[in-house]
């Protein structure tokens, strides 16, 4: 059996051919390259990019263009928030921390910035950001534009964080927006690229602080039947339901004043993912289950502590398609249930485990956990090289019927009229839009159909 | 078979919540000791910003700077299909190499810098 290192499995599960031949404009485009995303799910041949440097560039830009443009982070949205045949515009350079306060614990922090270069910075001035998702090479305005959010049953989505920010409008004006703005502020902290650019973000942060992340398996209906205390009980809980198989991935984080370390394996460990894949390439759903049972069975537990931007993200290395839906806690469980069924009954070609978590509610309009209760967030994946159509439009109808909220930056299917009917200030969203870009030139066909159908 | 899934902590663990994370935001200051390297300072932005996040230590298997050996082995398979695995992403290696803001041409010049710094 050819066995593969930890390293050669991560590259060699994500060869693939990402695009198929694609048909330039010719002449007219020609000069400008072809733009994709993370995943290459997405793709467009943009007429230009705009490389902004200042604040003041941006809005000369604005004030003097015409035609249509999206705002672009570091393009880790799954969903198509990004293809234009119009113009980019890229503020990664508008990033690091402008300034920061010791008293509030609050910084200023460039909206090109992306998550995984902030630790670093500032725990150097003695601060932390609240939570993180698991990906951190997204930037800080394209995180907090989909509403990205961290696990934490106490703790809100990254945008619930911003006190206040710096937004150039479509007509090239300038506009720090805080809670004193009421709705703009509650409509702008998710606004998915579609009230203008957002070049700064003023967060509330915490003193930095260290974390103990615990990493073990167990009976998936053991950690379902006491998901909310477990919930309760730590920081951070969530569980990675793996498909044909009775056992869930547990990952559990409490702060720590423990020193920083890990659970250190001795050599030989790193083995054989390749001889699971082999065997269950041509298995039935219960050669299946029976051994990934016997994998779950045997996972031991690891334990790691450090400074908490290290353990809370990540960069991924192998590519994949996501969808996510929030429902509500009341229903979580459930949900899970039948997508693990459906992919068992219809023998669903998948090896990526699911993803089950709390996220606190939060006011922010668009955001997935918008109210006071908080909900439980189920991703579904789909390896990068493979067609995620197929699975994911046989599970999204499951999310539907628990009353599901999509993840702007991950694919769903939805148009307005639905959303309206799962975000309450859905309708308000549309109307402060349409007064901010009334000529849409933000408005690429994806959020015409989210936002003027 | 348990023979071998007991071994499986780690790398299976690694897979589902996969990470080559670790180096923070190093990449931008190791960068410096490049930047008289490339003549253009807006491109060593862009190359600072982006590609130097696996380039200078290698993560997700990318070849390094300095690495003469595989830089060679690799420039004798073409700028084009080099190119174009920068462009469509390759292996761990996302489509443009997270930089957004790049074009063709700026490739071209991060991949002759890379390739130069190595010799």
């Amino acid at each position: 059996m050819k066995e593969l290192t930890r390293r050669k499995f991560l590259a060699s599960s994500v060869r693939a051919t990402m695009f198929g031949a694609y048909a330039l404009n010719e002449t007219a485009f020609a000069q400008t390259t072809r733009w994709s995303n993370w995943s290459g799910g997405q793709t467009c041949q943009p007429r230009g990019r705009y490389d902004i440097s200042s604040e003041d560039e941006l809005a000369r830009l604005l004030k003097t263009t015409s035609g249509p443009i999206r705002p672009i982070g570091s393009g880790h949205s799954f969903s198509p928030l990004v293809p234009t045949d119009g113009h980019l515009v890229v503020i990664d350079q508008l990033s690091g921390i402008l300034d920061h306060d010791n008293d509030t614990l609050q910084a200023t922090i460039g909206a090109g910035s992306r998550l995984g270069d902030l630790g670093e910075p500032l725990e150097s001035i003695g601060q932390g950001m609240f939570n993180l998702p698991d990906i951190d090479r997204q930037t800080l305005a394209g995180a907090t534009a989909t509403g990205t959010h961290g696990t934490g049953l106490g703790l809100q989505c990254l945008s619930s964080y911003i006190t206040s920010l710096r937004l150039i409008t479509v007509a090239g004006d300038v506009m720090d927006i805080d809670a004193s703005d009421a709705d703009l502020f509650d409509a702008v902290r998710v606004n998915v690229g579609a009230l203008g650019v957002v070049t700064q973000i003023r967060l509330q942060n915490r003193k930095s602080y260290k974390l103990k992340k615990r990493e073990w398996a167990a009976p998936t209906e053991d950690i379902l039947a006491n998901f909310d205390e477990l919930a309760a009980s730590h920081r951070h809980f969530e569980i990675f339901p793996l498909v044909y198989s009775d056992y869930s991935l547990v990952l559990a984080i409490d702060e720590s004043d423990e020193p920083i370390g890990q659970t250190i394996f001795p050599p030989g460990e790193e083995v054989s993912l390749a001889a699971v894949r082999e065997l269950n390439a041509d298995a039935t759903p219960l050669e299946r289950l029976t051994r990934n049972n016997a994998v779950g069975a045997n996972i031991q537990t690891t334990e790691a502590v450090d400074v908490s931007y290290k353990l809370l993200s990540n960069l991924r290395n192998n590519r994949f398609n996501e969808m996510e839906y929030s429902v509500p806690i009341t229903a979580g469980a459930e949900c899970v249930r039948e997508i693990l069924k459906t992919i068992y009954d219809q023998a669903i070609e998948v090896g990526f485990p699911l993803e089950y978590r709390y996220v606190s509610g939060d006011d922010p309009w668009l955001s997935m956990a918008y109210g006071t209760e908080p909900h439980a967030t189920i991703s579904i994946h789909r390896t990068a090289s493979q067609d995620y159509k197929p699975y994911f439009d046989i599970i999204e109808p499951i999310f539907w019927k628990y009353g599901g909220r999509p993840h702007w930056g991950k694919l769903h299917s939805l148009g307005n009229k639905e959303l309206a009917q799962l975000y309450p200030r859905f309708r308000d969203f549309m109307e402060i839009r349409e007064s901010m870009d009334p000529r849409g030139r933000m408005v690429n066909q994806h959020l015409r159909r989210l936002f003027i159908g | 078979m348990i023979s071998h899934t007991v071994k499986l902590v780690t790398p299976l663990l690694a897979v589902l919540l996969s990470a080559c994370g670790g180096f923070g935001s190093m990449h931008q200051n190791d960068a410096a000791a490049f930047s008289n390297d490339l003549a253009d300072a807006a491109v060593m932005g862009k190359w600072a910003r982006s590609c130097a996040l696996c380039h200078i230590n290698g993560e997700a298997g990318a070849p390094v700077v300095g690495d003469s050996a595989e830089w060679q082995r690799r420039l004798a398979q073409g700028e084009a299909l080099i190119l174009r695995h920068v462009i469509e992403g390759y292996n761990s290696m996302p489509p443009l190499g997270y930089c957004m803001a790049c074009e063709e041409s700026d490739f071209r010049a991060m991949i002759g810098f890379m390739a130069r710094t190595s010799e």
